[in-house]
């Protein structure tokens, strides 16, 4: 009882030390207004990091959130544009659009812009290349130019709501049937374009200084008028006119033909908002944001808007991959000291981790509304969680530290893995239109998946049985059982393939209209099973001894990974995830790893064996 | 154990199942991205005066389905198909017109409107159309988003919009007049 209760307080600690403090709805911070961006509606709160992960490499610029930072560029752009929010990190670059670096080489928008604009031939010229033959820096170039096009584009997003215009001419007040001293902005001025343009034509007839209001007006109005083209920022819902369900901006709206009363409604909101964070008016704020958001939930649930800023907040991977790694550490102080508090300790954390894991796994189910495997980050988080999963079942039932041990390596290496694969921008991507059904993604992709994982573990339990008898850890008995254990969850692993391949087969029917196609994907998954039951049934029939069937279990990883990873480098089939460069080196580098292991097991039992005689 | 097993299998393959079940469980189409129409729009209501100098509010002729059509005369295919539309209306006794102009001068809108009842008076006249000129874009701009002509949107006697057409149109299609029928 003592143990269970040390084990649920553990587990309390690490959740209340794993949860950052949950962030207020602070007012003057645009966060949950939901956006259309790459295909998705979401929070502007994920925006806001895809936009800063791009310019400035982090999720936040130093003590401002990129909420914050997204708010402040929004509606009052002429500060943030000061900001230094553009983290180039090569030197050649910054030369080459002479500027300095230095050991911060932070640049803010305006300097670069001068810079670029000298040098738009030579960007010009980049753009009409062939991207593939472009250099490193020159794509990154390239890709800071149009960094730049798109964080300009978002600061003019609302320039149509801000008060630009302030009418302090009585003579020009008058003329525009306004109040001295009232503000105006575009739409206000564009109500009143008859009016300017009766004006207009008799300038002449006006004394100098309503002149002078008058042409910069007009000349106000010409800049103005160029940011109708800023589409980024699409906060308006589609109302319908159109039968596909593409949101706008705001500027975009009336020059599409997309308004209605209720676009009406949300830009004169957006000018509250606007007026509200120029004078930091708190009351006017709140109501006309939640107006906002009120608006909106007709179109996508705010529950799940703002669930997805509060994930976003958590981070929940990185702190799984944390706990993973210590609990790494103490079952190598375990191994050392044989104390079994620490390995209790250790199992309490990776059960935590899991359950972060799990957490983090399920609010992406939640945010998407379709399984966790849709992307390579994805599949590459589900299967570190079944593999933690099979470990702690594994450990649950031997208690012997060899399941813990395989959870603990298993969950931080598949998490630190995913790091890689995450890319820089919003990793809820939107499906590939293949993949766009709920029902075979649910039961073929997972269950193929929880082949993988188990394979993985299957494949690890081999490395520690063969660790075992050639090195005489332990005893026979422990061999036996760590066998066993492998027979175990090698069938299981081979139960998933083959019932994920089948069901595979009738998803490629019902959408391709054939069963089985020899795409590279299809063949990789019916090369797993045949491995494992070639394995299994040579086990099974005695005409494989166990060391052999424990060498070709360490080999499976490397079916498994080039059926995972390695189809995406054919660059043909179904299947592709679209192809990732560094894969190729990645999976070579683990074919040499897992054939060098076998290599020194079988040299190490040779020796062994010599020394014996 | 191997009872074990087969009950985590079976807990596991039901609760992917059971989590992923909802009522679209084989339908193909993202669900969240499904667009209804006009979302039950409320219209909103503004006065107006007609030309002939009675002021009136869009309420007050909402016993009808009314046609709210956005048009100026220097655009030329609005003037191509006012024509059509007045007999539209003239045909549907269901129907109400009401054309608001956004020129920047009255004088614009009215000399083509004067054409429009010389040629057809009894269209014009037949009560269930109305003529308005939108000073300051009141109508146009402010309320209903309209920058560009022609553009006009469908109000139901429940005063929801429940379609916006843009652009010229064959007003005499099947398809718009199936548009109008909600």
């Amino acid at each position: 009882m003592p143990s269970k209760l040390f084990s649920l307080l553990s587990f309390i600690l690490f959740i209340l030390l794993s949860i950052p403090a949950m962030a207020d709805n602070k007012p003057f911070i645009i966060d949950t207004i939901p956006i259309q961006h790459e295909g998705r509606i979401k929070p502007l709160s994920t925006y806001s990091e895809v936009l800063l992960l791009k310019t400035y490499g982090k999720k936040s610029f130093n003590e401002m959130s990129s909420e914050q930072f997204l708010t402040e560029l929004l509606l009052d752009s002429k500060n943030a544009l000061k900001r230094p929010i553009f983290n180039i990190a090569n030197p050649d670059i910054v030369h080459l659009l002479g500027l300095e670096y230095d050991s911060n080489h932070k640049y803010n928008f305006i300097e670069l812009l001068q810079s670029m604009s000298s040098r738009m031939e030579m960007i010009n010229k980049l753009n009409e290349l062939d991207p593939a033959k472009l250099t490193g820096s020159q794509s990154q170039l390239l890709n800071l130019y149009i960094n730049l096009m798109e964080y300009f584009e978002i600061a003019r997003s609302l320039s149509l709501v801000k008060y630009e215009f302030e009418i302090n001419n009585i003579e020009v007040s008058e003329l525009l049937n306004v109040n001295m001293g009232d503000k105006l902005n575009y739409l206000d001025m564009i109500q009143r374009k008859a009016r300017y343009k009766q004006v207009f034509h008799k300038l002449r007839e006006y004394s100098k200084p309503a002149q002078d209001d008058i042409l910069k007006i007009g000349e106000k109005l010409r800049v103005l008028s160029r940011d109708k083209n800023a589409k980024i920022f699409r906060v308006m819902p589609a109302q319908g006119v159109r039968k596909d369900n593409t949101w706008f901006s705001p500027w975009e709206v009336m020059n599409m033909g997309e308004g209605t009363p209720e676009t009406a409604k949300l830009i004169s909101l957006w000018t509250d908002l606007a007026v509200a964070y120029r004078v930091k008016d708190e009351e006017l704020w709140n109501k006309s944001y939640l107006e906002i958001i009120g608006i909106t939930s007709k179109y996508i649930d705010p529950n799940k808007t703002y669930f997805e800023k509060i994930y976003n907040s958590f981070d929940l991977f990185k702190i799984s991959t944390g706990l993973y790694l210590i609990a790494l550490l103490l079952i190598g102080l375990y191994a050392f000291s044989g104390k079994l508090v620490i390995l209790k300790v250790s199992n309490v954390i990776i059960m935590s981790a899991l359950i972060i894991h799990g957490l983090g796994l399920l609010s992406r189910m939640y945010i998407m509304g379709r399984p966790p495997v849709t992307t390579l980050y994805e599949s590459i988080l589900f299967v570190g969680f079944i593999s933690v999963l099979f470990s702690m079942l594994l450990e649950y039932r031997n208690k012997n530290s060899i399941g813990s041990l395989i959870a603990a390596f298993t969950g931080s290496f598949f998490l630190f893995l995913s790091i890689k694969y995450v890319g820089d921008g919003d990793s809820l991507g939107v499906l590939v239109a293949v993949l766009n059904t709920n029902f075979w993604l649910a039961t073929h992709v997972v269950t193929i998946t929880i082949g993988y994982g188990a394979c993985f573990v299957a494949g690890l339990l081999a490395h520690i049985y063969l660790i075992q008898k050639s090195f005489n850890f332990q005893d026979k008995i422990s061999h036996n059982s760590t066998f066993n254990n492998m027979i175990g969850v090698s069938l299981i692993a081979l139960f998933f393939s083959i019932l994920g391949t089948i069901l595979g087969g009738i998803w490629a029917d019902q959408s391709w209209g054939r069963f089985w196609g020899w795409d590279p994907k299809e063949n990789g998954a019916m090369f797993i099973c045949l491995w494992l039951i070639t394995l299994l049934h040579g086990k099974l029939a005695g005409q494989l001894k166990p060391i052999i069937f424990a060498y070709g279990m360490v080999l499976t990883n490397i079916v498994v990974v080039l059926a995972w990873f390695g189809v995406n480098l054919l660059g043909i089939g179904l299947h592709s995830y679209g192809f990732i460069d560094s894969v190729a080196t990645n999976i070579v580098l683990f074919i040499i790893i897992e054939l060098s292991f076998i290599i020194f097991i079988i040299s190490a039992r040779q020796l062994r064996k010599k020394n014996e005689v | 154990m191997k009872y074990k097993i087969i009950v985590i299998l079976v807990i596991l393959i039901s609760s992917v199942i059971i989590v992923n079940y909802d009522k679209n469980i084989f339908s193909t189409n993202d669900t969240r991205l499904e667009q209804v129409k006009f979302n039950k729009m409320d219209a909103v209501d503004f006065p107006f005066k007609d030309l002939s100098g009675d002021n009136f509010h869009l309420f007050d002729i909402k016993d009808k389905t009314i046609l709210l059509h956005f048009w100026a005369s220097w655009c030329g295919i609005c003037k191509v198909e006012f024509p059509a539309l007045l007999d539209l209306v003239h045909k549907d006794p269901n129907l109400v017109f009401l054309a608001v102009a956004t020129d920047d001068e009255i004088e614009d809108a009215v000399k083509f409107l004067s054409v429009m009842t010389r040629r057809h008076p009894d269209k014009v006249n037949n009560g269930r159309v109305y003529l308005t000129w939108d000073r300051d874009s009141e109508i146009s701009i402010k309320t209903y988003n309209v920058k560009r002509v022609p553009e006009t949107f469908v109000i139901n006697k429940d005063f929801k919009i429940f379609d916006k057409i843009i652009g010229n149109q064959d007003w005499y299609s099947k398809e718009i007049r199936d548009r109008l029928k909600e």
